[in-house]
């Protein structure tokens, strides 16, 4: 049938290769905007009266600062908790990528 | 002893436009032709009036030095005509390729689910050979489909069993366009500039240009130019033979008024059959190169043409015959490919269409009996009451199509390297060639032969080695350059085990480190961390923990990280599956016209 040409071969036969500065970037833009947008909604969404009288937005939210000091559920808190999460979400997909990359190369070698 | 520069075998559209070119450029040249008509396989015949085109040639072309000499020659004698060709089946007409509504209320309901289960039978359980014709084709559409669609035609065509011809054939026929090709039309179809050259395609496709009176009034004006210019077309001067010696072509014997002549050249361009040149060489070839010659074979046709007491018998400019209770295989109806050629527009002229083998029993039968013959199967087909046929004429086509059999590619390559020793003779043309071209690469190889001669140096053979896919997108080169580098890279599979791997680790650790910092720093968030153990069985905020947590990281992330690769590289492959059928099909549309 049909012959296959040499670039439909490295189509079939090519393994993707992750750019890792790519994937960090990727990564960490989604995580931060993920902190950031999620802080947000619960300021525009309100909170409410907890049983010792005081007002609370996203108590759950809040634990991030367990992890990263100085978050809080507020606009400053919402940028904050952006590069903080930029930051991991970078540090996570770099990662990932240089595994990856590494397997595939010890697997193809 | 006449003697000129260039020597051009053949009137046909090669041999005419070579001469043409090199007239341009101030050089002369003596044609020869065997026949009185000059046009080869595209003349067209003007009996008492009517005119006949010997197998319809529409005027298309991507060539734009092709057009250009259409357009100088012709001019304001070209009409554009909308293509509407039809199969015409069971007394029905379908449109191709296939319309769903035009097949399910030509075939019926009932034949409609047989073709549709045919079909899905055909997906779900393909022969694993696709050796021949047969199996390619049942694949694709079904085995019913191929059997009312396919069958009959291609054997009326070929002369041979669809069993027995290879599938191979057929995937030529059908340009095999490449997955990276197919995935850059479809991921640059969308653009604005190239949506402009899609709607420019696809009036090529949809509509042509045609001489008022046919391909043969080109020629006949060709001929005309050419006398002007001081080039001379022979008519009825048959080359009996080539003498030759060393790498040089040295002259032709011709055949005059009975008379054997020769005919000195410095330079030869050959349209003839290459089996026929080859027969012709003098002294004679090596046997081996005469056995391979011997073995290219053609496959030859006549025209009925018929003059019908009818101004309106169908639309179509051609349909093609799949009935198998007839012989003709297609039917022109010469009015719709042009009003000038029938002088009476109450009347209508077809040109029944038989394919056979020089000297097989169709083309040995008188032609008052071929008249009979296309009466008698007009009337069978519903399209003609018998009586209403006034007068028909026969015309037969020797060599009209190179068969492209088994061994035709192992002989045509032993014929050209012998051909390749002669400096001063270029082969051109179908035949010249034996190369299933149309009329507009024939006529590009001739220019190119000529260019040769005025001081270029065209590989001939390297034109047209595939059929251009009419629906493929061009690039820039560099465009393309990028686009060949990156689309390897986009579309290449993930490797399932290196993404687990790197995700399940990166999980672990994360929820690792997580736990080890609560360890260490403790809090409110203890209380909610530890909830994970509703997930993670014997999980605590402990480093023992952090060590559990990290296993059962590793697994979520790994099994996760597998399934996102393992989907992914699966949409991926039914997409580029997808793009690469679309495109298959598309290049389906035309192929009937390769007959």
């Amino acid at each position: 049938m049909t012959e296959k040409l040499p670039n439909d071969e490295k189509l079939l036969r090519g393994v993707l290769r992750l750019n890792t500065r790519v994937m960090g970037l990727v990564l960490g833009i989604v995580m931060g905007l993920m902190i950031f947008i999620g802080t947000n909604w619960l300021l525009i969404k309100g909170g409410h009266i907890a049983p010792d009288g005081k007002y609370v937005v996203g108590p759950h939210l809040q634990l991030l600062s367990q992890f990263f000091i100085g978050y809080k559920v507020s606009f400053l808190g919402s940028i904050i908790g952006f590069f903080y999460g930029f930051a991991l979400g970078t540090l996570c997909g770099t990662t990932v990528g240089w595994i990856y990359n590494k397997v595939v190369d010890f697997r193809t070698r | 002893m006449p003697h000129s520069p260039v020597v051009i075998i053949g009137a046909g559209p090669a041999g005419l436009t070579a001469a043409y070119v090199l007239s341009k450029a101030g050089v002369e040249s003596i044609i020869l032709e065997k026949d009185q008509i000059v046009g080869g396989l595209a003349r067209t015949i003007n009996y008492k009036g009517y005119y006949f085109d010997t197998g319809g040639h529409r005027f298309f072309t991507k060539v734009d030095s092709v057009e250009k000499i259409w357009k100088e020659v012709l001019g304001e004698d070209f009409l554009r005509r909308n293509r509407l060709s039809r199969i015409y089946y069971n007394k029905k007409f379908f449109y191709y390729p296939l319309r769903p509504l035009n097949a399910l209320l030509g075939l019926g309901l009932w034949n409609s689910i047989l073709v549709l289960f045919s079909y899905l039978i055909s997906k779900l359980f393909p022969s694993k050979e696709e050796k021949t014709f047969e199996q390619w084709v049942s694949n694709r559409f079904g085995k019913r489909l191929f059997k009312l669609f396919f069958k009959t035609y291609t054997e009326k065509v070929w002369g041979i069993s669809c069993q027995d011809i290879s599938a191979e054939w057929a995937a030529q026929r059908v340009k095999g366009l490449s997955l990276l090709t197919a995935l850059k039309n479809a991921i640059i179809a969308n653009q604005s500039d190239q949506k402009e050259k899609r709607k420019v395609i696809k009036t090529l496709i949809d509509t042509f240009d045609y001489p008022k009176l046919g391909p043969g009034m080109m020629w006949q004006k060709v001929v005309e130019i050419l006398h002007q210019n001081g080039s001379q077309v022979c008519m009825e001067n048959e080359v009996e033979g080539i003498r030759w010696s060393g790498n040089q072509v040295e002259a032709l014997e011709v055949k005059r008024n009975g008379q054997v002549e020769l005919i000195y050249g410095s330079d030869f361009i050959c349209s003839m059959p290459l089996r026929e040149t080859i027969q012709k060489l003098k002294p004679q070839v090596p046997k081996e190169v005469l056995d391979a010659a011997n073995d290219l074979k053609y496959r030859d046709f006549l025209t009925v043409a018929l003059i019908i007491k009818k101004s309106m018998l169908f639309p179509d400019t051609w349909i093609y015959i799949h009935d198998p209770e007839v012989k003709v295989g297609r039917i022109q109806n010469f009015k719709n490919w042009s009003p000038f050629m029938v002088p009476d527009s109450d009347q209508t002229c077809l040109g029944l269409e038989y394919f056979c083998f020089e000297g097989d029993e169709l083309w040995n039968m008188e032609d008052d009996q071929l008249i009979e013959l296309g009466r008698r199967e007009l009337e069978i087909l519903g399209l003609v009451n018998k009586n209403d046929i006034q007068d028909g004429m026969v015309v037969r086509i020797p060599k009209a199509y190179p068969i492209y059999d088994m061994t035709y590619q192992k002989s045509l390559e032993v014929v050209r390297q012998f051909l390749n020793r002669f400096d001063n003779l270029q082969m051109v043309g179908r035949n010249g060639m034996h190369k299933y071209n149309n009329q507009d690469h024939s006529m590009l190889t001739a220019m190119l032969s000529a260019e040769n001669i005025l001081g270029a140096n065209h590989d001939l053979w390297a034109i047209n080695v595939e059929q251009d896919y009419h629906e493929e997108m061009t690039l820039a080169p560099c465009e393309e350059g990028a686009l060949d580098k990156l689309l390897p890279s986009v579309f290449s599979r993930i490797d399932q085990l290196g993404l687990a791997t790197a995700v399940g680790s990166v999980c672990g650790l994360l929820i690792f480190f997580a736990t080890l910092w609560l360890v260490i720093r403790g809090g409110a968030g203890t209380f909610y961390f530890q909830l994970l153990n509703q997930y993670f069985f014997g999980y605590t905020v402990s480093v023992k923990g952090a060590l559990i947590a990290m296993f059962y990281g590793f697994s979520w992330g790994f099994l996760f990280g597998w399934l996102f690769a393992y989907l992914r590289n699966f949409l991926m492959a039914y997409y580029i599956y997808r793009i690469k059928r679309k495109v298959e099909l598309l290049t389906f549309r035309d192929f009937l016209d390769c007959f």
